[in-house]
């Protein structure tokens, strides 16, 4: 029996899963040759949308270098300095001696990681242009496979529409700079912003200056009280972070508070798991620890204390940071709506 | 000269790029990123005008299907109703009507429409593997497994080369977990029948 002539060929280029937890999000995407068309295969969990882009209609590809690969990197040599960090926490205990070793493998882990992303090669955004339509080809990520891509398709999409020469470019008539919207913000319009006053962000704000002074207390005094109002802190600090980061998309608060509300929400979690591991490690290396109640339990050393300190000057600067920020932008705001009210008046009266 | 209306993919920002050659390479006025563009005489071209229905001047004259004020000029080589030259799409030398289309469409039968398509290799055998986790539910999603493979076994999945390995050891799965169950079963009804 006679094989099926295959319609489509496979282009290089494959964009790796983005998100993970959605059913509905794109999570590859592919590109394939067909006899007269460029077929773009977004795939989700089951099932395939498909984009036809004719040879003939295609007008340009545009290709932007950006820092992924730097940025993936970074992230990878904090993973490996982490688990690094922490297998020497664990070589310094007899009891968690054996622990550095899958540690030190992680940490490898990362390092290889970045050895790969970096032989990959930069990576780029790559967009095709219709005349109707400008369309991210999320699976070209790479400047090598995009270049190589363009490659591919160049000569074909020239003996579709014929070659293009400078002389034509340029005896177009000049054209005059378009006050159009961005294609992007075509294809996805922005949300409106509401206005939002940050209160539950100076609330936030407020709570990590406690948090920071009752880390640096913690130093020179610790009693089960404490541990308890300590306990509750932490809990309102995380609550009303999660609420404030939830509250603040689409608003018109500064990226700046935005931003360091996420960073004092991620150092909040980063802070909590690292005061489980240690105090997971520091109860295994003083046994007689088990045999006293878990408020009136009190941990002592150079490793506490600097986590206190580090602590206590990272929440009180993220603390005052933000503060001073949405102070600041209310009270930009309170003169913009002087000053709408002002010229809305002098109408009226005019 | 020609420029291009372009996004820059790392800082978003829009700008227009003047095009002295078909292949420049430049950066972005806003954050100094490398950008090649590769342009097509496509650029060059404007549009076409899309076509619009004539209006009927006489009252014997015929109508549109969907435009009743508007004239006849072709049939739906599908369905047969009279269109108009706005509602005329013709697709390889075949004049149809966008009902038509859309019907096709749905039965899977016009490929060059096809946008969409549900893998339902990929849900039997998801549903064969994932809930052995939870064993127990096994007893439920090993049918819905069979049935799912089955029932779906000659729909179109993929536009693209694709072939049925994964029904195949979705239903060999399905068929272990039946068999199991009803091994065990079977013993525990011997046991209780023994026991009574």
């Amino acid at each position: 029996m006679a094989r099926t002539e295959k319609k489509y060929r496979r282009l290089p280029g494959r964009a790796s899963p983005r998100k993970f937890f959605s059913l509905t999000q794109v999570v590859s995407s592919r590109l394939f040759l067909g006899e007269d068309h460029v077929l773009f295969v977004c795939s989700s969990y089951y099932a395939d949308s498909y984009k036809r882009f004719y040879l003939s209609d295609i007008q340009a590809l545009v290709t932007t270098r950006t820092n992924g690969r730097r940025n993936a990197n970074i992230l990878y040599f904090i993973l490996a300095a982490v688990f690094v960090a922490n297998a020497f926490i664990f070589r310094s205990w007899e009891w968690t001696r054996s622990l550095q070793y899958p540690f030190l493998g992680i940490s490898g882990v990362g390092v290889l990681l970045a050895a790969i992303n970096t032989l990959l090669g930069p990576t780029c955004v790559c967009d095709l242009h219709t005349a109707v339509q400008v369309e991210n080809l999320s699976c070209l990520r790479r400047l090598r496979t995009a270049q190589k891509t363009i490659g591919i398709l160049k000569p074909l999409i020239e003996a579709a529409q014929g070659r293009l020469t400078a002389d034509e470019l340029r005896g177009q008539p000049e054209e005059r700079e378009r006050v159009q919207a961005s294609a992007h913000a075509i294809t996805e319009p922005r949300k409106p912003r509401r206005h939002e006053h940050g209160t539950i962000h100076v609330i936030a704000f407020c709570l990590l200056l406690v948090g920071a002074t009752s880390s640096l207390t913690d130093i020179l005094f610790q009693h089960p009280l404490k541990s308890m109002v300590g306990l509750i802190l932490f809990l309102g600090m995380f609550i009303f972070l999660i609420i404030a980061v939830t509250k603040q998309a689409d608003t018109d608060l500064p990226e700046t508070v935005k931003s360091v509300t996420r960073i004092a929400l991620c150092l909040l979690i980063i802070s909590f798991l690292f005061g489980i591991i240690y105090g997971n490690i520091y109860r295994m290396s003083h046994p007689e620890m088990f045999q006293q109640n878990i408020w009136e339990a009190k941990i002592e050393g150079p490793i506490f204390v600097g986590y206190c300190i580090a602590d206590a000057a990272v929440t009180s600067v993220l603390g005052l940071l933000g503060i001073a920020m949405v102070l600041r932008f209310r009270y930009q705001y309170a003169a913009y709506l002087r000053y709408s009210r002002g010229s809305t008046s002098v109408e009226h009266q005019g | 000269m020609k420029t291009l209306q372009v996004d820059c993919g790392k800082c978003k920002a829009p700008f227009s790029l003047p095009l002295p050659e078909p292949s420049v390479a430049t950066n972005c006025p806003h954050c100094g990123t490398y950008v090649r563009v590769e342009a097509f005489p496509a650029l060059l071209h404007n549009n076409a005008q899309g076509r619009r229905g004539e209006l009927l001047t006489a009252a014997d004259e015929s109508s549109c299907y969907y435009h009743p004020t508007k004239k006849a000029v072709t049939l739906c080589a599908d369905c047969g109703r009279f269109l108009c030259s706005l509602c005329d799409i013709e697709m390889k030398g075949r004049h149809l009507c966008s009902a038509c289309i859309e019907r096709g469409d749905g039965k899977g039968g016009s490929e060059p429409f096809k946008t969409e398509v549900v893998r339902y290799d990929d849900i039997a055998l998801s549903l064969a593997i994932l809930p052995l986790i939870f064993y127990c539910i096994t007893i439920f999603t090993a049918p819905a497994t069979l049935y799912i493979s089955i029932r779906h076994w000659n729909t179109p999945m993929s536009i693209l080369p694709r072939s049925r390995w994964r029904f195949i050891v979705a239903i060999c799965l399905a068929v272990i977990q039946l068999a199991a169950w009803t091994y065990f079963g079977a013993r525990l009804l011997g046991r209780v029948l023994l026991s009574t």
